[in-house]
């Protein structure tokens, strides 16, 4: 699903809820990941390489960050890369 | 012409004064029979009932029991040629459901006269065939059925049950661990194969679905760089009954241990012919229940998984999907470990507080391991081996495809967490209180698990369940 369905959708649901005071809000896309369906890694908190040594030397601070390997990002554990939660 | 008095038994007399009259007539005269007693030879079957407004709940309650079997809306001069007291549904007894306003559960027997032996097909196009659309009714569910005694004996029933399966596959004292592989779509058969040797060879002991081609590659490579029994669920599931026996016949060729079939999409008859093939082959059957939610989420409408399940017992098939209750689909706790009691024990009594609405006696029938799958990770391992135990299947597909290092290190993440958590609840630990810290101990020395614990924090699900049990009021 790209990025501007998933804009659009989130938009029309924001409106039928600002129609509707009494009815919650609703959101179609992860609020961990805002629908990227990855985050930023939590290691190296996206510099994609080690802060400090890990595992007793094994990943070294300054080489390619030992959770994402250098991506930068990981796959969001809130919705498994599905993008979204749930309606309603 | 009027029924034949003196020559029947007291309880299932029909009343003379009905005889035969041309026009619409009351159900409740002849088929809400409170005083019948229940034979260990009839069928028996629990279905919740919601009238429309204004329809006497007692000519509802009987028209379940007629319009399923001997009876209709009117008298026909042929119901004078057949015994309609021998062969006619009963309502024998009802029940208002807790906090629900004009609804109802009603308890139905059927004669075990009417069904022919050996297959399903015929039991629910009769039991629920056509009266699921009857006007009366705003919303029926069937929630719960004995089967007798004398008609499980002629079904063939899984064809190995869960001993013969582990020893086929030589692992015990431990769930076993699966995956599906994803992209569902777009990947070539050789890189497919690839997917699923990466999985294999990490530590899994089985993956999933679709593809032949490559696949046995895949097992036989992991096998033997493992030193473990392997399996790939290749997907029997197809259009038409000979494609499906063609397919199982290149799984067996192919020599790999199991293949699979969506039950319900593919239907009953052709599960039975396919399971009737597998046993005669010596092949595991894995059943995904697809579709199952079209039938079973409304607690008011449809049919209960429990009844599917316990279809699905006797025709035959060595797994099946049961939900996880702790992963993404919805399901309540004491109600999935009611039918998965269904599945693989061999007497379960009944247990309203845990949906069983009737004793069940399998005699002896194997059992059927139940699978746990979707959205379930590392963190549940511990939850899913406390409330499935041993004799279960966990799949972890986007939690093992999603591990950042890969497949192989996915499938290892899974695997050192399950053998952490089931020896320490072998050395008599908690694993309700205890089982995050015997994941962070696991992964001091696995940093694949420790990655895994790095992606996938604790996770709450709340979904409020759509199908809960009606506690007593």
């Amino acid at each position: 699903m790209n990025m501007e369905l998933i804009h659009l959708l989130s938009w029309i649901f924001s409106i039928a809820a600002e129609k509707n005071q009494s009815t919650k809000p609703t959101s179609i896309v992860c609020a961990d990941c805002e629908g990227n369906g990855a985050k930023q890694c939590s290691q190296c908190k996206g510099t994609g390489v080690n802060l400090v040594d890990h595992f007793n030397g094994q990943f070294k601070a300054g080489g390619l960050c030992w959770l994402c390997r250098g991506k930068r990002e990981i796959l969001c554990g809130n919705c498994n890369g599905w993008i979204y939660e749930h309606l309603g | 012409m009027s029924c034949r008095e003196g020559l029947m038994s007291p309880q299932t007399e029909t009343k003379a004064s009905v005889g035969f009259k041309v026009g619409v007539k009351e159900y409740k005269l002849t088929y809400y029979t409170p005083e019948y007693a229940v034979k260990d030879t009839d069928i028996l079957e629990a279905f919740q009932v919601t009238p429309q407004p204004g329809v006497p709940p007692e000519e509802v309650r009987a028209a379940v029991a007629v319009e399923s079997f001997t009876g209709t809306w009117t008298t026909v001069w042929a119901d004078g040629l057949t015994s309609l007291d021998r062969y006619k549904g009963r309502c024998y007894h009802i029940e208002p459901v807790p906090r629900e306003e004009d609804q109802y559960i009603c308890y139905v027997a059927y004669p075990l006269d009417i069904f022919e032996e050996g297959f399903v097909t015929n039991m629910f196009t009769s039991i629920v065939g056509n009266l699921f659309g009857f006007k009366a009714l705003r919303a029926l569910r069937l929630e719960d059925l004995r089967i007798p005694i004398a008609y499980i004996k002629t079904f063939q029933g899984p064809h190995h049950g869960i001993q013969v399966e582990r020893d086929k596959l030589n692992k015990y004292g431990h769930p076993l661990l699966g995956c599906i592989i994803k992209p569902k779509l777009g990947l070539s058969a050789k890189n497919y194969g690839r997917a699923v040797y990466e999985c294999l060879r990490g530590g899994l002991d089985f993956t999933k679905d679709d593809r032949f081609l490559f696949c046995a590659e895949a097992i036989y490579k992991s096998q033997a760089e493992t030193g473990e029994i392997k399996g790939h669920y290749l997907n029997a599931t197809v259009g038409t009954c000979e494609e499906i026996i063609k397919r199982v016949v290149c799984a067996r060729e192919l020599g790999v241990p199991t293949v699979m079939h969506d039950y319900l999409i593919g239907g009953f008859t052709a599960n039975t012919s396919l399971a009737h093939y597998c046993r005669d082959n010596g092949l595991l059957l894995h059943i995904h229940r697809a579709m199952h939610v079209v039938i079973d989420r409304q607690k008011n409408h449809g049919m209960h998984f429990r009844v599917l399940a316990k279809a699905l017992r006797m025709f035959g098939g060595d797994h099946i999907h049961a939900g996880t209750v702790v992963g993404k689909l919805e399901g309540e706790k004491d109600i999935t470990l009611g039918f998965v009691d269904l599945l693989r024990d061999d007497f379960i009594e009944k247990d309203r507080s845990r949906g069983i609405y009737f004793t069940q006696d399998w005699v002896s029938m194997p059992g059927v391991l139940p699978v746990a799958s979707e959205g379930i990770h590392v963190w549940h391992m511990p939850a899913l081996i406390e409330i499935f135990g041993d004799d279960s299947v966990l799949q972890f597909g986007g939690g093992t495809l999603g591990h950042p290092w890969g497949n192989a290190p996915g499938a290892v993440a899974n695997r050192v967490d399950l053998e952490a958590c089931v020896q320490a609840r072998n050395e008599g630990r908690d694993l309700a209180c205890e089982g995050n810290e015997i994941i962070r101990e696991a992964s001091k020395w696995s940093p694949e698990l420790t990655a895994a614990c790095e992606v996938w924090k604790a996770i709450k699900f709340e979904f409020d369940a759509v199908d809960k049990l009606d506690k007593p009021a």
